[in-house]
């Protein structure tokens, strides 16, 4: 491949400087005729004469000899001076002088003149070019050529010919020389020692030697302004820090500026003229690439040439460079040269791939926060302490590309440090929870918890397993996890099984783990415990409960059943003795009766009342009217003999257990009927009105005797009564167990009264809403 | 005459429960049993029952709360007994406990019946149980 390519380049180069010489050959052929012609001309007049072959052979060295000079870039004055002779040699007697006109066009400048007294030529040097002034001066302003054929009589030579005569010229023919634009480049001039008129065939020779003056003038002139150019990029090269080189492909010769030492650290001595240099120097990858587009640009026939590469610096590092070239092609189009441009642009590439990684880093932690966010919500489902230990090892692993994590939290001695969950050497989750190990407080644990170093990372240091063991190397990370400002453990990262490099925000990203796992184990170990204080509590509760329950049974069945035979025995022992007993007998035996009778009933009130808190309620449409119909049929016997005006207001549908609500208004109604016995005509009221939102407050009025409103705080306690056994029986139990059943129903009780001015009672429950949803069997 | 099985430990209710019944004069078709296993006993027609002639008694009135086999099991037995699950059966008890209550309808019982503390009450039950023993007892006459 390379040598291909290098064979290739060669060739073409080649190609190039053969063309130019095909060129080159090619004006040659075409001048050649013409020299050949004068040559002919003369040949029949002089041909016999030896001494004019050789004349002809003087020329045609002259010539050969002028175009060698001009091929190998020979300075103006020696190529004129050869003209001049080669001229001299081809005119007999002909002295030959060549005036260059200068930039302006104003004077005339002895170019060469070899053989006029030097005198004369330092006289004629610098003459202002005029149309009537010398045969030269007029010819220059004139453009065309003037012969003066006999200075001594020529009207042009009136200032000069004192000057002319002097030194023995007596005869001038001036041809002048142009550039490729026609313009006056200057004046081949023969004088002659006595007056002279040129033959049609000198003519032409003078004519053929200007024309070679005026080639001669116009390569230098060429030469001249590239030289300038060249100077010129030298300087622009040495103030840039680009590296400037420059390809002759004629010479296959590479040329480089200082820079090329500068920049890339070669010695100057180093950096070769070989065009190859380049090429070796180019990173392996990128060659075959930068040469192939140079060449296809050059065989395109473009002009202008850029490449991005790796060039090799003297310290072997590569510097990436921007090449950029401009091709110079001869007449031909074909690329003889081509100067370029390498900028190091590897700074910029570095800033630029600098920039793209921190944008990347970025957008890459800002993702990490957002999984972070999703991840600490997840894990906030967790159902216990190890459940969120093991999902944050695994999450942290899955989702936050740490490779290795572990838990650790203090122990209840802070000497020690108890594992959790954590990733071991192979990759897989190790449940570390049995382990309990010493902290050193010199350890970077031990900095972690007990000082002010929450966190810690290390690049390339030995790493372990939770056994302690040495199992590879690499970078570890160190947060803490923190309960308010307390460090109640840590976790810890590496990088052990894939070996990746630490990424730019791995310890942020850690840090902002460990405290979020800090916060939700906290919250879950707060969870725990309310979780167990609850089941505690539940427990005693059921215990307690149990207890009650066990309690009330016994007393249900074992405290009745002596009453029970108390007053059974003693009416047993009434009919038994019958009519012997004396009246005192009689009545002691009722009474002993009536308190078994008594005590049954507060046993069963009791009971009744201890069981309204602990059975469970239900929740259920109750039609109040239903239900107080029910009541006051229920209350028939009590009513015997009685007036009683009943007032019963739009009652309605409720929300509440029906057994309950049937207690609580079988309580009220019974008490009312209960406390009117006095009056004549007593009179009850119920009345329904709406209170807040859903909230009804029913009311039982009655005329009764009331009670002093000093005692109505004593009136919902057990066993507290207003009135004496004589005057209203009781146990003191029923408005105890109303406010009970209202409690559970969320609603509150009380009691207005005047004494001897009857009494009201007041409830609060719920209005069943059509939003309510029954329970199955919602019939009452 | 088939009989009637009076099942409960206390000396003293069982003594109540007889007065009552002598009312009626009962008294001679009462078999008393001291606890459970004397009523399974003589249901099953073992132990001091063995001798006993075969059928079953009309009624039988179960205290719940029975050292050694307790009403409820003896309850579960009979109900569970295909020989003897159609004697009808009467608890007599102490307890207002709504989960022997419960229990016992759920094993089968035909009646529930809490022995009240004023003896008149308890006559008017015992009362209750001889009108209920009496329309039974004819019952498979008629047929």
């Amino acid at each position: 491949m390379h040598d291909q390519r290098r064979t290739k380049a060669q060739l073409y180069t080649e190609l190039a400087v053969l063309r130019a010489r095909v060129a080159e050959l090619e004006q040659a052929r075409v001048e050649l005729p013409r020299a050949c012609e004068s040559l002919d001309q003369r040949r029949p007049l002089e041909s016999s004469d030896a001494r004019e072959r050789q004349r002809v052979e003087q020329v045609l060295e002259g010539q050969r000899r002028f175009f060698e000079q001009l091929a190998t870039g020979t300075q103006l004055s020696d190529l004129l001076a050869i003209l001049a002779h080669t001229i001299q040699s081809q005119i007999d007697g002909g002295l030959c002088s060549i005036l260059l006109l200068d930039d302006e066009g104003q004077h005339l400048h002895t170019g060469a003149a070899p053989s006029l007294p030097a005198a004369y030529v330092r006289v004629i040097d610098g003459i202002t070019i005029d149309p009537n002034v010398g045969s030269c001066g007029a010819a220059a302003w004139r453009g065309e050529p003037v012969i003066v054929a006999d200075i001594a009589s020529d009207p042009l030579w009136a200032n000069y010919r004192e000057l002319a005569l002097s030194h023995d010229l007596r005869a001038c023919w001036s041809v002048p020389f142009f550039d490729s634009r026609a313009r006056v480049l200057g004046i081949l001039a023969l004088y002659y020692a006595a007056p002279r008129a040129p033959t049609f065939a000198e003519i032409e020779e003078v004519k053929q030697a200007a024309y070679l003056a005026a080639v001669a003038v116009e390569r230098t002139r060429a030469e001249a302004a590239r030289e300038t150019s060249e100077q010129r990029y030298r300087l622009v090269s040495r103030a840039t820090n680009d590296v400037i080189w420059d390809w002759d492909m004629v010479n296959q010769r590479l040329a480089w500026n200082e820079c090329a030492q500068t920049l890339f650290g070669y010695t100057a001595d180093a950096v070769g003229a070989d065009p190859l240099w380049w090429d070796e120097h180019i990173h392996p990858d990128d060659q075959a690439r930068a040469s192939a587009s140079v060449l296809a640009v050059l065989e395109s026939g473009g002009l202008f040439w850029s490449s991005e590469y790796r060039f090799r610096r003297a310290d072997q590092n590569y510097a990436d460079i921007l090449d950029r070239g401009y091709v110079m092609r001869d007449q031909h189009g074909l690329p003889i040269r081509m100067i370029g441009a390498m900028q190091d642009i590897t700074e910029r590439k570095r800033a630029e791939q600098a920039l793209r990684a921190s944008e990347e880093t970025a957008r890459s932690f800002q993702w990490q926060l957002k999984t972070l966010h999703t991840l600490s919500s997840e894990l906030a489902s967790a159902v216990s302490f190890d459940d969120l230990c093991r999902m944050a090892v695994e999450f942290g692993c899955s989702h936050l590309g740490f490779d290795r994590l572990g838990l650790w939290f203090i122990d209840d001695d802070p000497r020690f440090k108890l594992g959790s969950f954590g990733i071991d050497e192979h990759g897989n989750l190790r449940d570390e929870r049995g382990i309990r190990t010493p902290i050193g407080t010199s350890s970077l644990p031990g900095e972690v918890f007990f000082d002010t170093f929450p966190m810690h990372f290390i690049d390339d240091t030995e790493l372990y397993n939770d056994r302690g063991a040495a199992v590879g190397r690499g970078w570890n990370g160190m947060a803490a996890l923190w309960e308010g400002e307390r460090v109640i453990g840590y976790i810890s990262a590496d990088n052990l099984i894939g070996g990746l490099p630490v990424s730019p925000y791995q310890m942020e990203l850690l840090v902002l783990y460990g405290s979020t796992l800090g916060y939700l184990v906290v919250r879950q170990r707060a969870a725990l415990e309310l979780e167990q204080r609850i089941a505690e509590r539940t427990a005693q509760l059921a215990a307690a409960n149990k207890e009650l329950e066990a309690f009330s049974y016994s007393v249900s069945h074992d405290l009745r059943a002596p009453l029970r035979h108390i007053d059974g025995f003693a009416r047993l022992l009434a009919q038994r003795q019958g009519d012997r007993l004396d009246e005192t007998s009689a009545r002691y035996l009722r009474v002993i009766g009536e308190a078994a009778r008594k005590m049954g009933q507060l046993i069963d009130d009791l009971l009744a009342f201890s069981r309204m808190s602990r059975t469970e309620m239900q929740s259920r449409p109750v039609d109040l009217r239903q239900l107080v119909a029910d009541v006051q049929h229920d209350l028939g016997p009590a009513m015997e003999n009685r007036t009683i005006n009943w007032q019963i207001g739009r009652l309605p549908v409720i929300r509440g257990d029906p057994a309950m609500l049937r207690i609580v208004f079988s309580n009220l109604l019974s008490n009312a009927v209960k406390y009117t016995a006095p009056r004549a005509a007593a009179q009850i009221t119920i009345d329904a009105t709406a209170a807040t939102g859903d909230e009804v407050i029913i009311a039982v009025g009655d005329n009764g005797v009331g009670f002093d409103m000093a005692y109505a705080h004593k009136l919902f306690g057990v066993f507290q009564r207003l009135h004496r056994d004589e005057e209203f029986e009781g146990t003191g139990i029923g408005l105890a167990t109303v406010q009970r059943i209202i409690n559970r129903h969320g609603g509150r009780a009380w009691a207005t009264a005047a004494l001897d001015g009857g009494a009201t009672f007041s409830i609060t429950l719920r209005r069943h809403t059509s939003e309510d949803v029954d329970e199955e069997n919602p019939a009452g | 005459m088939k009989k009637i099985l009076l099942a409960d430990d206390n000396p003293f209710d069982l003594e109540l429960a007889l007065a009552g019944l002598a009312e009626y004069r009962l008294t001679n078709e009462v078999v008393v049993a001291r606890d459970g296993a004397e009523a399974l006993d003589y249901l099953k027609r073992r132990g001091q029952f063995a001798d006993r002639p075969i059928g079953g008694p009309m009624v039988i009135l179960l205290d719940l709360k029975m050292p050694k086999v307790d009403g409820l099991e003896v309850l579960r037995q009979i109900k569970s007994d295909p020989a003897l699950r159609t004697i009808p059966i009467v608890v007599l008890t102490s307890s207002r406990e709504e989960q022997d209550v419960v229990e016992s309808y759920n094993l089968g019982v035909n009646a529930y019946v809490v022995k009240p503390v004023a003896f008149d009450k308890f006559v008017e039950v015992v009362k209750q149980i001889g009108l209920f023993w009496v329309l039974t007892n004819e019952v498979p006459t008629g047929m």
